[in-house]
């Protein structure tokens, strides 16, 4: 052999050793990372509900200490979501979480309707059997807990609880005749918020059950719904965010509120003092039922399939669930546990000889209706809910120049206003620095005004000091001189550096805060760690309204959040 | 050098021969007893898809089984149980989207690609009903030409357990029922869920509302579909039931008002764990799986201190939870011969008494419902659980268009 051929023979060697290596190699799967917004292929994400959310991210770390180092599990990861944000989400392809914990069935009813309409074509005219391709399975509860009616328990006693019996229609008449009665329910995106909804078309309709689209829709039904809506204080997010507010803002901020039983528990355990009770209501109730289900992936639908490792971890951790250990979290938790074994009465149970509620409630169930008008009723909430006037005051000082504050605070304007949908919404913007840039007025959010405010947000600048007491002195003035008592009067205000500018002061503004004609709420944001935020307390605080702490990460979120109550 | 050479290129074969042989034994174990393989694998797995009632109880039999390590042909047998409700099996046979190979597709020369779309192929499905066997049949005659689950020979599907429909009533809303109408049967359920007066007018406490009936969402659950099957019977007193009857105007009319009043959360497949964990709200009774019933009977009582009672319908649908073995090249016959090994192990003496504590009724004749002390069929023998089922008529299994048909027209007039 030649050098030449001792090379040849060299190199045909090392061809063999890859070919072979590269034999060996075919099964085993390299991954490949994705974008950013892609599934996770090595953790099982659970989308759960604000309520559930702490528990169950509790119960998933248990799991995933009891599962480390064992092969073919991922470890379990939640997600916060308000129910309607899941379903939403998991009708779009490739959802970021693989299995979903809403509140209540009645989202994996709409989820399955939905679906259901999309591949509806698959079945459809041909002798395919009619059931279409499912986007979940698996469902499985752990926890329950029935809406009602919270109430102080004076409030409850005043309207004859215990005695006598309370329902949907004694809350709604009282709410209409007595002025200074308080009370909310949380947005549709909550069964609770739904289902205090559902219970005005009923009243509106005048029907205790067979609620059709058509009946829904009816003028009489759509005035009785607006006029009881026009009694709510304000407009709710998740049952959560009600609680966080009563304790902030002291309890006379409601009489009562549509919320979860396990809510009533949680305030009475951690506010000894004040106690509220739960009224079941007469004409029925819904559940909150927590199934959490898997969902299920299609090649054709979603570029990332749902792996075993996945699966197993799902199907592993709804067993953990039920376990008999992890369903006496679930009471102490102040839900009722699946585990049928578990008396609700046991000794350190919240049920135990606990008049504030009844574990024999409720005994009827408010009828769900069909799909479609459960549709209505969510698609009819622009129109049947109080009309709002709302004016959004942006800082654009110099400091909204730092890093990419200005343009996240343009794309959650945005975002803000494509959640303002009601046909008698009146929007307003307020762009400052030192001086007030640019006032729009108060007007009908038609196509027209919205194209010229999305302009005006596009065309948005950093530049000068900060002058935020006169600029919201500024909304609140024109406010009313819109003069519209019968709305929601709201200025959502948001700065990012210190007052330096304004010709008035913080004490004057309070002052003429309380003074006007029209109630105005202001909701308050001090973005970024510099931002104002006594300021931006006193304001929310003197007109009731919510101060909100934002970071660039959460401030579209957080106008979103916002944009729910009205 | 030279001879430099001729060692560096006997040890880079040597080296390439020990990877490429390596990589076989290491391919080889890797799957064991899935595509379509001569040899002998040490270990077999099999799929099987499950139906939701009696889950439980096959998925602790195969832990058992799986445990005690059986062997088919040598190879020990591993069972994975897959849980379904009969109804999506179906669809996913009707799409074929477990993933058959091609008609031309040769069994002996698989691609790899279609030899890795095989590992989850089922081995057997354990449907609620044989009816729904015979109607995932039909797709695949029409495709193959064939039956890909057979009713005779050694592959045949056969019941492992059955269990009625039955009507199970709360004992507080029964006696009141019973002193107005003669006896619960459907139409009874329709005309007592139509009083306008509720439970006032019917005798009962004024505050427990309207006559609340429960049955299955059909989209979700085959026993929604079988309690129509059965409504329709006795609507026509006929046991079977075709596309004519059920499109007749007046029975349309009066099953409409029936399911219009019927009440539930619409996803769930689990109507007795229903009524357990929500009572009364859910419903006042309704027409449930009889082992459900038995087994959520005891959590009723703890739950809501009230028990329901059993009535057997005149026209009686049966689950038989039929074990059937999916007859096709995408899985071997040694799948298939450890598939009917474990259906064997199902059906001993043993595991049927243990299906007893689930409300099953043995599909063993040499198994009697009352064989154990854990029976369910002793515990709740007071709430009108019996033996051996008195009632005359079984329904006959409807033809494929009459499901078709009622499942079509439960989505254009309740859903919608």
């Amino acid at each position: 052999m030649n050098t030449r051929f001792s090379r040849l023979l060299i190199i045909l060697g090392i061809l063999l050793v890859s070919t072979a290596c590269g034999f060996s190699f075919t099964g085993s799967e390299t991954p490949t990372p994705g974008p950013a917004a892609t599934p996770d292929p090595n953790a099982l994400a659970i989308a759960a509900s604000p309520e559930m959310s702490p528990l169950l991210g509790k119960l998933a770390e248990q799991f995933n200490n009891l599962q480390k180092g064992q092969s073919g599990f991922v470890p379990v990861k939640i997600l916060t979501l308000s129910p309607a944000d899941m379903v939403s989400t998991a009708l779009q392809p490739d959802p970021v979480f693989q299995a979903l914990n809403p509140d209540s069935s009645i989202w994996l009813s709409k989820l399955s309707n939905e679906w259901g309409l999309a591949f509806a074509n698959e079945t459809a005219g041909s002798d395919a059997f009619p059931i279409s391709r499912q986007r979940y399975s698996l469902p499985q509860r752990f926890a329950t807990s029935p809406v009602v009616i919270a109430m102080w328990e004076k409030v409850a006693q005043a309207m004859g609880w215990p005695d006598q019996p309370i329902g949907w229609n004694t809350l709604q008449e009282r709410a209409s005749q007595d002025a200074n009665f308080r009370w909310n329910h949380p947005s549709t995106a909550y069964a609770s918020g739904l289902l205090s909804t559902l219970a005005e078309f009923y009243a509106g309709a005048g029907v205790n059950r067979g609620l059709t689209e058509d009946l829904a829709i009816q003028d009489t039904t759509l005035e009785y719904v607006k006029k009881v809506e026009g009694t709510v204080r304000f407009y709710g997010e998740s049952e959560s965010a009600i609680l966080e507010r009563l304790k902030k803002d002291g309890t006379n901020l409601l009489d009562a509120f549509v919320a979860q039983e396990q809510i009533v528990l949680r305030w009475n355990s951690e506010n000894p003092g004040q106690r509220l009770v739960a009224v079941y209501p007469i004409e029925g109730t819904l559940w909150a039922d927590y199934p959490l289900a898997l969902l299920e992936r299609y090649a054709d639908f979603d570029p990332t399939p749902l792996s075993s490792a996945q699966r197993d971890t799902y199907y592993e951790f709804s067993k953990f669930l039920v376990d008999d250990s992890v369903q006496q979290q679930v009471l102490a938790g102040g839900y009722r546990p699946v585990n049928l074994s578990i008396d609700l009465q046991s000794s350190g149970s919240p049920f135990k000889d606990n008049p504030s509620v009844d574990a024999l409630q409720p005994k009827t169930t408010l009828p769900v209706p069909p799909y479609p008008v459960i549709q209505v009723i969510e698609d009819y909430r622009a129109y049947i809910k109080k009309p709002t006037n709302v004016i959004l005051v942006v800082d654009t000082s110099g400091s909204m120049a730092d890093s990419s504050k200005l343009p996240r605070v343009q794309t959650a304007l945005t975002a803000f206003m494509g959640n303002i949908k009601g046909k008698n919404d009146r929007l307003g913007l307020i762009d400052f620095s030192d001086r007030i840039k640019y006032n729009s007025g108060v007007q009908s959010f038609d196509a027209s005004f919205k194209n010229t405010l999305d302009a005006r947000v596009k065309s948005l600048r950093a530049e000068g000091n900060t002058a935020v007491i006169d600029s919201v002195l500024e909304a609140y003035n024109t406010l009313q001189e819109l003069n519209d008592p019968l709305a929601i009067n709201a200025i959502v205000v948001m700065t990012d550096g210190k007052e330096n500018a304004s010709r008035t002061n913080i004490t004057n503004l309070e002052r003429v805060l309380t003074q006007g004609k029209v109630p105005v709420v202001v909701f308050s944001i001090a973005f970024g760690k510099d931002a104002d935020t006594g300021i931006m307390k006193r304001l929310a605080e003197v007109t009731n309204g919510q101060f909100r702490q934002a970071e660039t990460f959460n401030i579209e979120e957080l106008y979103k959040l916002i944009s729910t109550y009205f | 050098m030279r001879t430099r050479s001729k060692v560096i290129f006997a040890a880079i074969i040597i080296m390439a021969l020990v990877i490429v042989g390596v990589s076989l034994l290491l391919n080889q174990g890797a799957a064991p007893g899935s595509g379509l393989t001569v040899e002998k694998p040490a270990e077999v797995n099999i799929r099987i898809l499950s139906a939701i009632p009696v889950e439980t109880w096959v998925r602790e039999t195969a832990a058992q089984y799986n445990a005690e390590k059986h062997k088919v042909g040598g190879a020990v047998v591993h069972v994975e149980i897959v849980t379904m409700d009969g109804l999506i099996a179906l669809s996913k046979w009707d799409k074929d989207a477990f993933g058959t190979l091609p008609a031309d597709a040769d069994p002996l020369n698989l691609t790899e690609e279609q030899k890795k779309s095989l590992a989850d192929f089922p081995t057997a499905w354990i449907a609620d009903s044989r009816y729904l066997v015979e109607l995932a049949n039909v797709p695949y005659k029409t495709r193959l030409g064939r039956d890909v689950f057979l009713t005779d020979g050694e592959y045949r599907a056969r019941p492992l357990a059955i269990s009625p429909m039955v009507w199970g009533i709360y004992n507080s809303r029964a006696e009141a029922l019973l002193n107005k109408y003669p006896e619960i049967n459907w139409r009874t359920i329709h005309d007592a869920a139509l009083v306008k007066g509720g439970w006032g007018e019917l005798g009962g406490d004024p505050t427990w509302g309207f006559f609340k009936p429960v049955i299955p969402n059909p989209q979700k659950n085959i026993g929604g579909l079988e309690a129509m099957v059965s409504a329709a019977g006795e609507y026509y007193n006929n046991t079977r039931i075709d596309v004519d009857l059920i499109s007749q105007k007046d029975f349309q009319a009066w099953l409409l008002e029936l399911m219009k009043a019927v009440t539930g959360l619409g996803v769930s497949s689990y109507t007795a764990e229903d009524f357990a964990l929500f009572g009364y709200s859910v419903g006042d009774g309704g027409l449930l799986l009889e082992s459900d019933l038995l087994q959520n009977m005891q959590g009723m009582q703890n739950r809501w201190e009230d028990n329901m009672n059993i009535y057997y319908p005149q026209f009686l649908t049966w689950h038989d939870f039929p074990f059937a073995v999916w007859v096709g090249p995408e899985t071997t016959a040694l799948q298939k011969n450890a598939a009917i090994d474990f259906e064997q192990y199902l059906l001993n003496d043993p595991q049927q008494q243990r299906a007893l504590a689930y409300g099953l009724r043995p599909a063993n004749p040499n198994v009697k419902v009352d064989a154990t002390p854990d029976s369910l069929f002793v515990k709740w023998a007071g709430q009108g659980v019996e033996p051996i089922v008195k009632s005359p008529t079984s329904m006959k299994n409807p033809d494929r268009d009459v499901l078709t048909n009622l499942l079509r027209w439960y989505e254009l007039n309740v859903v919608q």
